[in-house]
């Protein structure tokens, strides 16, 4: 369904995504993996179309979408959430969920969209009238993937969900990402926490230096002696 | 001091200032959607004031049905403003935009010199020279008129910013730009209207203030300089804050000219604004 | 680190200066009383230019209260010499160190609170609206009517029969300005302003004293911008507030310097050098007919420039290789 190809992207002269192809298929789980600094963030930023790639291809259910900007990429159903998850702390959580429908095709369907994701993350609900810089940072994490489901995706990709959660919160996010996943979500999950995330997802890149150096299933990933000595120091 | 004096200056005062407020919050609404200090804030609305003032010579309209073709047309303005200078320079920064502002002051200011002359003038309504008794306290009709419609659109603009998608929408624009595009939000066009709705809103306001002021080319630095007080007061992005800052700053000028005479009662919100700015940098009302 | 080059190339590199320093030395022996009154006007403007662009270009803080200091010149010089008979040759000196500490009180404000840009530009507006109203109510320093300056009619009492006179006096001012800023962008003082405005926190963890180098540059800045106060009072033989503490000449300061380019040597020179003598001459032929007009092209100018040409007519310059700039690490912030 996603299909990305040679994407090469930077600020300025510095190109932290020098290459880049991966394609995600329609109800798959895929784990993007690698150290800090590996080029993830940047190639997240150029799949929501908030940086634009200085070449290559991003195509959605064949729509080329590279460079089109973010609205486009909304619209056309690639949804991010982003690392820090970036809720509007002058918010509350309802306006934050709100303003995640904001795309043509997710306003039609926002009071049932809202409706999915209370029964989905309750604590949500019982928090709906209070300021989001008031939730704890696991509440801010459900509130930043409740307002990417708003947008109704067809692809929804998280970068970095884990960053700044206790082991608990971690651990109750990913279950709400498989869960999410087993409903007929498609996901690409970008991870620095490499046992966990090729734990949940099906598949699995590892992205050092700006490429992609292995790719496979998650279970041979993880077995994987080159993978297993670089990322999970055993 | 008689208290009906002072009741009336406070009575005058709160009218004033809900004007300002009304200043205030588009002023407001312009710099938080886009970071632009607008130093050009005031002389927009002079330049509504004196186009008033140009169709009632000319055929005979009176000022205050103009206020609606006066918001249409510095609707257009604003967004014609906002896609051709103003977004093009905005990520040069803060400074670069306030500078780009400094211009259009002399601009806006000298136009108006070179087309009106620099004589003051007072434009008739249908109002003016018409008061209104309410005990001990008289007020002009003009005013009352103006101030009332002032509370009526910070309120209107108010709830437009806080309930409605449009303003959920400014707002996510203003917390978190790149957030707010992850939504969806066609930034630039959100901006736009949101510029255009800040000197709209100029428009509108100049044609019902035309029967309180009297008229000089170079009087918009003031009321510019009087709606970034209230801005700072009510914390600067704070649109909640800017309705009370406008009320505050309208009662200390107006007890201020009664007490201290007109120079200190003008000197004093420039005191405060220097107090606030120092110490209560979030405003008056934000928390730290 | 300039110092090794090779006198021809020093040499080379500072000839448009030499030529035009020449040019100006020259240019009067050509020229008729009107335009020497035009280019007094010019030459008042770069260094009025040159003394802001140390607070607004090299140290990057936009200071809109240079009325404060224009005013402090004028009005100490003024005053001494009218109620006690102090030539304003000494009595600029008292000027300049009153407007220094001022710059220095708002600089020391400025560090004390932590003063974002913004807030910064809107206490030195706020200081300068304060000072303008107190000039115009206070009967002491004649109100809103002003003083006049009584004619003494000699070159120690600051007054000269020939503008000649003045026009040299300014000049000499004007390129002791450029000459201190070429020194200050080479010292360390330059190399401080200029970290502390790229990056005040960083500038503060590699040690650098920035509140001291704030006041420095505020003082530099506030004692120059007083002498040309007292200049200007001499030159026009009254001081009154419009002119001395309002705000219109702060805009036309900044103004120029934007269009010549902030942060650079000749940005602040290029500017007024070639606004001012557009606006004079816009003013003598339409004047009567259209006043203001010279303003309103000012403003389409500024608007034009910052809109077409960011970084100014030096920028533009540098880009097009006519001049050999040294970069200047203006636009990094």
């Amino acid at each position: 369904m996603l299909e990305v190809a040679d994407i090469v992207a930077g600020y300025g002269r510095v190109l932290a995504v020098q290459g880049v192809s991966l394609s995600v298929a329609e109800r798959e789980f895929v784990a993007l993996v690698g150290a800090n600094g590996a080029g993830k963030s940047t190639l997240m930023k150029v799949l929501s179309g908030l940086l634009a790639p200085k070449s290559g291809s991003i195509r959605l259910g064949g729509r080329e979408l590279a460079g089109s900007g973010a609205e486009e990429a909304v619209a056309a159903g690639i949804v991010l959430v982003p690392e820090g998850r970036m809720v509007f702390p002058r918010m509350t959580v309802l306006e934050n969920l709100l303003l995640g429908a904001t795309n043509p095709r997710a306003r039609k369907d926002r009071e049932r969209s809202l409706e999915r994701v209370f029964a989905l993350f309750p604590r949500l609900a019982e928090r709906r009238g209070q300021l989001a810089r008031t939730l704890s940072g696991g509440e801010q994490q459900m509130l930043a993937i409740g307002r990417g489901l708003m947008a109704l995706p067809r692809i929804l990709i998280l970068d970095e969900p884990s960053l700044g959660l206790s082991p608990l919160l971690v651990q109750e996010t990913y279950k709400a990402l498989q869960r999410l996943n087993a409903d007929g979500l498609t996901i690409l999950l970008a991870e620095q926490n490499v046992r966990l995330s090729l734990a949940v997802s099906t598949r699995g890149y590892v992205m050092e230096h700006g490429r992609i150096v292995l790719a496979g299933a998650s279970a041979k990933l993880a077995d994987d002696p080159a993978t297993r000595k670089a990322y999970l120091g055993l | 001091m008689p208290i009906d004096v002072l009741l009336q200056a406070t009575t005058q005062g709160l009218l004033m200032g809900s004007i300002y407020a009304l200043v205030a919050l588009s002023l407001t609404l312009i710099f938080a959607v886009g970071g632009l200090l607008n130093f050009a804030h005031g002389d927009f609305m002079v330049l509504a004031m004196y186009a008033a003032f140009a169709v009632l010579a000319a055929v005979g309209v009176d000022p205050y049905l103009l206020a609606v073709p006066l918001f249409g047309l510095f609707f257009l303005v604003g967004t014609g403003l906002f896609r051709g200078l103003v977004r093009p320079v905005l990520s040069e920064g803060l400074l670069v935009g306030a500078q780009l502002t400094l211009g259009m002051v002399f601009v806006l200011q000298n136009a108006m010199l070179l087309i009106f002359g620099g004589d003051h003038l007072s434009v008739p309504t249908v109002l003016s020279n018409r008061n209104v008794a309410f005990g001990t306290v008289i007020l002009p009709l003009p005013l009352l008129v103006a101030s009332a419609v002032a509370a009526i659109l910070s309120i209107f603009l108010y709830v437009l910013l806080m309930r409605t998608d449009f303003g959920r929408q400014v707002r996510a624009v203003t917390q978190n730009r790149d957030a707010a595009a992850l939504m969806g939000i066609p930034i630039v066009r959100v901006q736009a209207k949101a510029f255009g709705l800040g000197i709209g809103l100029l428009g509108l306001t100049g044609a019902f203030l035309v029967a309180q002021f009297t008229l000089t080319p170079s009087m918009g630095l003031d009321l510019t300089l009087l709606a970034l007080i209230v801005m700072v007061f009510g914390g600067i992005g704070n649109f909640l804050g800017c309705l009370g800052g406008g009320l505050i700053i309208g009662v200390i000028e107006g007890l201020g000219t009664l007490f201290f005479g007109g120079t200190v009662g003008a000197m004093a919100p420039y005191v405060a604004l220097v107090l606030v700015l120092l110490l209560r940098p979030h405003g008056l009302f934000g928390e730290h | 680190m300039e110092a090794a080059n090779p006198p021809a190339r020093d040499i080379r590199r500072h000839l448009p200066g030499l030529l035009l320093l020449l040019a100006a030395v020259v240019a009067p022996w050509f020229m008729s009383g009107n335009w020497i009154n035009i280019l007094i006007l010019s030459l008042l403007f770069v260094f009025l230019c040159v003394a802001w662009n140390i607070v607004g270009g090299l140290t990057g803080e936009f200071c809109i209260g240079h009325s404060l200091f224009l005013a402090a010149g004028a009005y100490t010089s003024t005053l001494l010499y009218i109620h006690l008979g102090v030539s304003p040759w000494i009595g600029m000196f008292a000027g300049g160190a009153i407007a220094a500490a001022i710059g220095m009180f708002i600089a020391w404000l400025s560090f004390r609170y932590a003063l974002p840009h913004l807030s910064f530009a809107l206490v030195t507006i706020a200081l300068a609206m304060l000072g303008y109203l107190a000039i115009s109510s206070i009967d002491f320093l004649g109100a809103s009517r002003g003083l006049t300056l009584p004619v003494r009619g000699s070159a120690w009492y600051y007054h000269f029969r020939s503008d000649l006179a003045f026009y040299y006096i300014i000049l000499a001012h004007a390129v002791a300005a450029v000459l201190l800023t070429m020194w200050l962008y080479r010292s360390k003082a330059g190399l401080y302003f200029r970290t502390i405005r790229d990056n005040e926190r960083a500038a503060l963890a590699i040690g650098v004293p920035s509140l001291r180098y704030k006041m420095l540059a505020m003082a530099i800045s506030a004692f120059m911008t007083a002498l040309a106060g007292v200049f200007y009072a001499q030159f026009l033989l009254y001081v009154e507030p419009k002119t001395f503490a309002g705000l219109t000449i702060v805009i036309e300061i900044i103004l120029f310097t934007v269009v010549g380019g902030t942060g650079t040597v000749w940005g602040p020179v290029l500017g007024p050098l070639l606004l001012v003598p557009l606006g004079e001459v816009l003013r003598a032929e339409l004047g009567g007919t259209a006043p203001g007009l010279h303003l309103f092209v000012y403003g389409l100018l500024l608007i034009a420039v910052i809109r077409f040409m960011p970084g100014g007519l030096m920028a533009a310059l540098s880009k097009l290789g006519a001049l050999r700039v040294r970069p200047s690490s203006a636009k990094e912030a």
